[in-house]
């Protein structure tokens, strides 16, 4: 027969089974840098997370292919540059092979005045195109010639190459069989820019095993193998080994606790029983955050399990104080000042942070305070309906001798905790890092095949940026031209290797009417021709096709972004540099490749910034965004614990609230110091450990700071303590051995911080505990 | 026996080494899978050529000339010297180029210009013997005179004979002579390759 409490135990879990389901389904998570981002945030802010999500060179997969001859891998390199470019997973993929076909030639070549490099009025002399046209008859002869033949009598003075030269890319990797490879011939190599953005993981996960699998189908077995690498393939594979190592390490965790729970309840349905509140706090936390903010960011989901730590204690407690012979209300009735009020003062203690004017703190303080009061209002409304009848097993006294033990460290435990604090604010400029990357464990290899074939490939730099806006397009082809000039000194000097830049493709519309006015006019062309051919082997009319195309080059309309973006893999090129945003405005983006000298451009940059145009460097932006999240996530979490002290000196005698705060603040400044001295600068990350630790530690000290508790209840609430700090920092502590930094930071911070709290709690607070026996 | 021996000795020393190091004996009949069987034996070859162009809008024939290595079955080489340096490098069905200047003028994938591809994929077709591949990309009119053979490739794609009308390839034996490149607009080119210096 299923007793009453197993029966109730498992309506509870299909109501919360049923109701977290349909949470969780329908939560839309985030996972981009905006949980960092103010409110408000500065231009400067929102386009470094706009380019560390979507930008240009977010979405590029370097792709190497080694491991056999050469001519095995330029064919390999074809076979799967066609393969991918026939899917829809990406804009563009290129191997240096056949960049422009047909279609984009003639239009190259029909417009070769207006668009590409700069136009000199001194090529069109007489002298000048009398050396153009001996030098292409020079060529001529050889078999070059084959392949421009045709073109001389149109463009005797090479635009149509130049202009070319300028599409096919402003570095130049190494060729070998006609496609890139690394200097050493080693190497094929492709790039790959995903339709996906750099942050989408599916999408980024479907883009890359489309590339692996497709190559395995071309390689075979054996042989050839395949490299990628990129900002994509990093991530994708550190949220990959994260995933992994989180699984492994949860599995572990739930194990054993689940073995202590057992252990320490002899029961099943109790371990159930907890899972309620805990959960209940969960679903509530998620769905009041995304009622709220339309979404949840995946930082603020992660808060919100580790927040089970604390949500976990109010049933652990009120199950710890069942006693034989009276109900579970009586229980609750004899802890409902340390439960409810505790929880209640842990809860107040994030509620400040629910008006912060960043997203990202203001979804921690909800789901907080949301997740916090439902695990206390399920502690005290549906656990003792579910927990009516059960029959506890009794506990031996040992704890009074316990709380005098500890009773005799409490000076040195304050001084000790004092002494963390004093040295806190002395070594204050190392506590803190806002080096984000310090946190991303990014693997070695990656990084240096990253590296390597963007080295060879001359690909753009992911770190540092131009990012011009404009009105229009025109306004923004502008400011892309008037930038060139100052990158093509820093080109010369070395400081960068290569540039990118819209207007290297599509001059601006005052450009391009300046360059008809340099083109001289159809009577003086032909005169000068006529000058230019004396003495060659060709007669002056065989050039009227190039007289013709510069006197139709002088009279058309300017080229829009609109007649260029359509032409197919030209307009490809444009449209990754310029875009048009759903607000009408624009666009460019100046990608820099082979940046030697990072302080003679951040110089240039700081001259050259403007209202309209930015120099991004992601890592100190990013650094930036951090450090002003911190000190808004401080200055809250001193309002927090402003709002802590008031209600404890509000509810309880002055002595016991001096008492909790004192032992709160103790246990706090040892975890920090103890961090600290072991080399480890505070992130965001710890000070979310920290508000967990500072939670549990409130809940410890209210529990023991009681006076006048019998001996059994001493008992049940030591051992209660004990079981929610060992579930708490099992986990945790666990998470230390995570090869992310990240989850390393936490679990650390929180197993220091919860196995410190019970201890200071227990020689602070304990002390004035008087057992009645 | 040993008049035979001496025979085919002086024969193989006195034969022209053009683009065939192994030189078989010389045959009797020539057809055109003999020839392009002897061709398929040859595995690798060195010689000089000449070219001559006419261009229609230029009044002078223009000259060039280079040298030429051949390693089976399908890297040609063809480097001119004169009047401009420039090196052509077919491997596999795609041709690198490289000027002299020091200006890379990038690699032209040989698809990117049909003339070239044509052109190329004929000679390499010829030297290397396939017939199967001639006969992929050309009509291939054959005609022999005691082994002094004229081939005449036609292009089969419409769009390489709006460039290319024909490639003439003459020869002797297993020995490739002349090339002549026809254009569609009029242009003609006579490549003469010389035996190894």
């Amino acid at each position: 027969m299923i007793s009453q409490t197993w029966l109730r135990t498992g309506v509870a879990v299909l109501a919360m089974a049923v109701v977290g389901f349909f949470t969780f389904t329908n939560l839309s998570v985030r996972y981009d840098l905006s949980f960092f981002q103010p409110g408000v945030p500065s231009r400067i802010s929102e386009l470094a997370i706009d380019q560390v999500r979507s930008g240009p060179a977010s979405r590029v997969i370097l792709v190497g292919i080694s491991g056999a001859a050469s001519s095995d891998l330029a064919h390999l390199s074809r076979s799967l540059v066609q393969a991918l470019s026939a899917s829809n997973q990406f804009r563009r993929v290129a191997n240096g092979a056949n960049q422009l076909g047909e279609a984009s030639l003639r239009f190259l070549f029909e417009n070769r005045y207006l668009l590409g490099p700069a136009l000199d009025a001194a090529d069109f002399t007489s002298d000048a195109m009398r050396r153009s046209i001996t030098s292409a008859l020079g060529k001529l002869s050889g078999l070059s010639g084959y392949a421009f033949g045709d073109l001389l009598p149109s463009d005797p003075t090479g635009r149509t190459e130049a202009l070319i030269g300028t599409w096919r890319g402003s570095s130049q990797p190494h060729y070998k069989h006609g496609v890139w490879f690394s200097k050493d011939e080693t190497m094929a190599l492709i790039f790959a820019a995903t339709v996906a953005n750099g942050d989408d993981q599916n999408g980024q996960a479907q883009a890359q095993d489309l590339i692996e699998s497709t190559f395995s189908g071309l390689a075979g077995g054996s042989g050839p193998r395949l490299m990628m690498a990129g900002p994509p393939v990093i991530s994708l594979a550190v949220s990959r080994s994260i995933q992994d190592e989180a699984w492994w390490i949860g599995l572990g965790s739930v194990v054993a606790v689940l073995a202590l729970l057992v252990a320490a309840f002899r029961s099943p349905v109790l371990l159930i029983a907890i899972a309620i509140p805990t959960a209940a706090g969960a679903i509530a936390g998620a769905i009041a955050v995304q009622v709220l903010f339309g979404s949840v960011h995946g930082i603020t989901l992660t808060f919100g399990g580790t927040l089970a730590g604390v949500t976990s204690d109010y049933p652990v407690h009120l199950i710890s104080h069942l006693r034989r012979g009276s109900s579970p209300m009586q229980a609750l009735r004899g802890i409902w000042s340390p439960l409810v009020l505790g929880g209640v003062i842990a809860a107040a203690a994030f509620l400040p942070m629910t008006i912060s004017s960043f997203p990202g703190l203001s979804q921690l303080g909800v789901i907080a305070v949301v997740g916090i009061a439902a695990g206390v209002v399920a502690t005290v409304v549906i656990l003792p309906w579910v927990l009516e009848g059960h029959i506890p097993s009794e506990t031996v006294g040992w704890s009074h001798r316990i709380v005098r033990l500890f009773s005799r460290a409490k000076s040195a435990t304050i001084v000790g905790g004092l002494a963390g604090l004093a040295w806190l604010v002395v070594a204050h400029a190392e506590v803190f890092s806002d080096d984000l990357s310090r946190l991303s464990p990014l693997p070695a290899q990656l990084v240096e095949l990253d590296r390597k074939i963007r080295g060879e490939l001359g690909a753009p730099d992911v770190r540092r940026l131009f990012v011009v806006d404009g009105r229009s397009a025109q306004e923004t082809l502008t400011g892309s031209e008037r930038l060139s000039r100052d990158l093509d000194a820093l080109v010369r000097d070395g400081v960068i290797a290569s540039y990118d830049a819209p207007s290297r493709y599509l001059p601006s519309g005052e450009t391009q009417r300046m360059r008809q006015t340099l083109l001289p006019s159809e009577d003086e062309l032909r005169s000068r021709l006529a000058i230019a051919v004396q003495g060659l082997p060709v007669d002056a009319p065989t050039f009227e096709p190039f007289i013709h195309g510069v006197t139709a080059a002088k009279s058309r309309n300017p080229l829009e972004p609109s007649d260029v973006v359509p032409v197919p893999l030209v307009g490809d090129r444009l449209a990754a540099l310029l875009s048009n945003r759903s607000d009408g405005t624009w666009q460019a983006f100046i990608l820099l490749s082979g940046v030697a000298q990072p302080a003679r451009l951040a110089e240039m940059a700081s001259r050259q910034s403007s209202d309209s145009t930015h120099y991004l460097d992601l890592q100190t932006e990013t650094a930036h965004l951090v450090a002003l999240y911190r000190t808004e996530s401080l200055r809250w979490l001193a309002g927090g614990l402003a709002v802590v002290i008031g209600l404890l000196f509000a509810v309880f005698p002055v002595r016991r609230a001096a008492r909790v705060v004192l032992s709160l603040v103790v246990s706090l400044s040892l975890t920090a110091a103890i961090l600290l001295a072991m080399g480890m600068a505070l992130t965001p990350f710890h000070l979310m450990s920290f508000l967990l630790v500072a939670g549990m530690g409130l809940d410890y000290a209210v529990f023991l700071s009681r006076d006048d508790v019998d001996v059994g209840d001493l008992q049940r609430t030591l051992r209660s303590i004990f079981i929610c700090a060992v579930t708490t920092v099992i986990p945790f502590g666990l998470m230390v051995i995570s090869s992310a930094p990240i989850l390393r930071g936490i679990g650390l911070t929180v197993a220091i911080g919860v196995t410190l709290a019970p201890l200071t709690a227990l020689a602070i607070c304990g002390g004035r505990i008087r057992v009645v026996a | 026996m040993l008049r035979l021996i001496v025979t085919s000795a002086v024969a193989a020393i006195m034969a022209p080494m053009a683009l065939g190091q192994e030189t078989p004996p010389p045959q009797t009949s020539c057809t055109l899978p003999q020839v392009l069987a002897a061709r398929a034996k040859v595995q690798e070859g060195s010689a000089t050529f000449t070219q001559e162009r006419r261009i229609h809008y230029v009044r002078d024939s223009l000259s060039s000339a280079g040298r030429l290595r051949y390693v089976a079955p399908d890297h040609l080489e063809m480097i001119v010297e004169k009047p401009q340096q420039e090196s052509f490098i077919y491997d596999d069905g795609v041709l690198s180029f490289d000027t002299a200047d020091g200006k890379s003028a990038g690699q032209v994938s040989v698809d990117s210009d049909l003339l070239l591809s044509a052109m190329f994929s004929g000679l390499v077709g010829t030297l290397s013997g396939n017939e199967d591949e001639l006969r992929r990309v050309f009509f291939v009119e054959f005609a022999a005179d005691a082994c002094r053979w004229r081939m005449k490739l036609t292009p089969k794609s419409k769009r390489v004979a709006e460039k290319v009308q024909a490639i003439d390839l003459k020869g002797r034996d297993q020995h490739l002579d002349e090339v002549e490149i026809l254009q569609a607009n009029g242009d003609r080119s006579v490549i003469m390759i010389n035996d190894q210096p």
